[in-house]
């Protein structure tokens, strides 16, 4: 049922000229952050949370959301130039991308990986705003144990589908677990875990946590990376005196239709996918691409045609709606750019989860228009800027680097004036080093650093109700009991049959075939 | 992917980066169980410390595991290849970030012996005026070149920065550019 006093009142949060500027930004910024390797949708969420907590609802949701957006497709723009994908998701858009760019269809891949991204983006938006709102009224009726076994059970898959390593993910997630009870505890507000530390009495703040770990840790990353590179010059001018320099064939409508069987597949394929927690945009990309090819052999994927860029690129933007399902509906992160965007709304007050519909249904709605709106504004920039945007993969990484590290300095200092944050957020910037070095997943820490107070709240007040019988307060229903039993089932299955390494394989192998492109096109280019 | 191979790459498998981690995970546990507040009882009837020590616990069941799964001999290609000095360099950058805060925004550090060495730097509580010197050397350290390039693109990047904070209505610290 449709609150219209709600859906009126989002109405005119969204459209106001701050909202849209924002959405533009986010857009702007985020396709930018695509275009640029090295610099994730993640990365970028997590540099431009801090800014959110100056803006209303509508306007940090329209910069997020823009941004994620932004950046989903922003990475097929290198990918296709430049046979380096801005990000992982754009990886499977390379095979088919860049030999149409060598053939000199460069213009005509870029258009299709647009409309193909827009499209099933836009189309599984639509999935989102049907589906949110029913699972949120089945998770109402959920009480204390069973919400609490659904967090267990999602922090299970998140470590079984996150990374290659079973034991990685649910490290990271013991890890979360264990920041999580840092500082005061949710119920009884009594500090805890402090280590003797005055500082940490608050507790560890989400922005220092995620900027650490997500922007500084890759940023020391590309550090290293680049010190092996030894003495290599860099120079800005190439990239700036290239730009609007590319023409070409472009796309006509016909070649678009001729898409829709890759595209729905995309849709399918990535909606499906983004709503499993844990397996996120990279996976849809090369499951559609990979379906895509198997569905049409005729067309021959792979070979350099735009029905392969349209198949990875509408997987891979046909997670971004859908990974916000598990948010709204349980108050449970999919994926590490839902954590930042729960925990953005966190900050403006309205905690995500099923009650939100009954508290906060006008920013539902807020959220949902934003979500629609993004792809008008992504198509409306990619089609202006691609060709801009394509030229930002040639700015070189030592620019890059120490921007965005001055820029993690600002964020975690300026979102509480804390000069303790900027310290936490360098150790969490060590951390994610680690991580990165190790193959560990960032998200499943992330998640369960938010999941963690939520959980030993519900565990609490299942005990109360029970008078301290941990037995009936874990198992009182049968979906307690079928919700445990599928964490057990989860655990045995993913430590044995190996399902993290075999989802994985999927992104690796590409990340083979990515490395073997981007080879050729840096002989390539240092043969021009 | 993940790869075997190399005398080094032998020292830095998935087995023996768990048996630090586990060591690590010991020591945080112990820490924890010689802690007063993890037995605490609340109000509920709840230990304080449930779950930091089920965290600490996870932690090490998980370093175990790893010790003797299929992937125990695996060794990632980035711990595989990554060198002492390499990693220096990262923890200096980070160094230097933290330095770059306490230079651009002094105000916060009232400790006596850090005021000391502060007094007698110029310009300090600068934003522009120290991210313009360190956004420089860090693209200059990295391999940006020509230096006077580096120089320009950090006074640049930092007074954009500067205006797009204050757009957004962030302040930083600054007097030169106070208007």
């Amino acid at each position: 049922m449709i609150n219209i006093d709600a859906l009126q009142e989002a109405i005119t949060m969204v459209f106001t000229f701050q909202t849209l500027m924002w959405l533009a930004i986010g857009v702007t910024i985020g396709v930018g952050v695509g275009a640029m390797p090295g610099l994730t949708a993640t990365t970028g969420v997590a540099l431009m949370l801090p800014l959110t907590f100056t803006l209303d609802q509508a306007a940090a949701l329209g910069l997020l959301i823009g941004l994620y957006k932004g950046a989903v497709y922003g990475g097929s723009i290198s990918a296709i130039s430049f046979a380096t994908p801005g990000t992982s998701e754009a990886a499977a858009t390379v095979f088919d991308g860049h030999k149409l760019m060598q053939r000199g269809k460069g213009k005509k891949a870029l258009l299709i990986a647009l409309y193909s991204s827009v499209t099933a983006d836009f189309l599984s938006d639509l999935i989102t705003i049907m589906i949110a709102p029913l699972l949120a009224l089945v998770a109402l009726q959920f009480g204390p144990s069973e919400r609490f076994w659904l967090m267990v059970l999602a922090v299970c898959l998140l470590g079984a589908l996150s990374g290659s390593h079973f034991a990685k993910g649910m490290l990271s997630a013991a890890l979360g677990l264990f920041i999580g009870t840092i500082g005061a505890d949710p119920v009884s507000s009594v500090p805890r875990n402090t280590f003797d530390l005055w500082w940490l009495g608050d507790g560890i703040h989400l922005i220092p946590l995620v900027v650490g770990i997500f922007a500084m840790g890759a940023m020391l990353e590309k550090v290293v990376q680049l010190s092996t590179v030894k003495a290599t010059t860099h120079k800005i001018g190439g990239a700036v005196r290239g730009l609007f320099s590319m023409g070409g064939e472009g796309l006509t409508f016909r070649e678009y239709l001729s898409c829709w069987k890759e595209m729905s597949i995309g849709l399918g394929v990535g909606t499906f996918v983004g709503m499993l927690p844990g397996l996120g945009s990279t996976v849809g990309a090369f499951l559609s691409y990979g379906v895509a090819k198997q569905v049409s052999p005729h067309k021959k994927i792979g070979t350099g045609v735009i029905e392969g860029v349209a198949a990875a690129e509408a997987g891979n933007n046909a997670t971004v709606g859908p990974t916000l399902v598990p948010l709204l509906a349980f108050g449970i992160p999919g994926s590490a750019v839902a954590a930042l965007i729960g925990a953005a709304l966190m900050l403006q007050g309205a905690t995500p989860g099923p009650r939100m519909f009954e508290l906060f249904p006008q920013v539902i709605y807020a959220l949902f228009l934003v979500l629609l709106l993004g792809n008008i504004f992504n198509l409306g920039i990619g089609r202006i800027f691609a060709f801009v945007y394509a030229k930002l993969g040639e700015l070189p990484a030592p620019l890059l680097v120490p921007i965005v590290m001055s820029m993690a300095v600002i964020g975690a200092y300026s979102y509480a004036n804390n000069p303790w944050d900027v310290l936490v957020m360098l150790v969490f910037g060590v951390l994610g080093l680690f991580m990165r070095t190790f193959r560990i997943p960032e998200a499943p820490l992330v998640i369960t650093f938010l999941l963690a107070p939520q959980a030993e709240e519900n565990l609490r007040r299942g005990l109360l109700i029970n008078e301290g019988d941990w037995a009936t307060t874990l198992l009182n229903s049968p979906l307690a009991i079928g919700l445990a039993i599928g964490v057990a089932a989860l655990t045995y299955l993913s430590s044995r049959m190996r399902i993290a390494e075999r989802m994985a394989e999927i992104s690796e192998d590409a990340d083979v075939a990515e490395a073997a492109e981007a080879e050729t096109a840096a002989g390539r280019r240092s043969n021009d | 992917m993940a790869f075997s191979g190399g005398s080094s790459a032998g020292r830095r498998t998935n087995r023996v980066v768990a048996i630090w981690l586990a060591v690590l995970s010991v020591v945080l546990l112990g820490y924890l169980l010689t802690q007063d507040w993890v037995y605490d009882q609340q109000r509920d009837g709840f230990r304080l410390g449930f779950f930091s020590v089920v965290g600490a616990i996870a932690m090490l069941l998980c370093a175990v595991a790893m010790m003797f799964d299929r992937q125990r001999d695996e060794t990632t290609p980035e711990m595989a290849t990554i060198t002492l000095r390499q990693t220096g360099k990262s923890l200096v950058a980070l160094v230097l970030m933290g330095i770059f805060f306490i230079l651009a925004w002094d105000d916060h550090f009232a400790q006596e012996w850090l005021r000391g060495i502060l007094d007698v730097i110029p310009l300090t509580g600068e934003f522009v005026v120290w991210a313009s010197l360190f956004l420089a050397f860090g693209m200059y350290a990295l391999g940006l070149r020509p230096a006077l390039s580096a120089l320009i693109s950090g006074v640049i990047v930092s007074l954009v920065i500067f205006g797009l904070f204050r757009l957004i209505g962030i302040t930083l610290p600054t007097s030169l550019l106070q208007s």
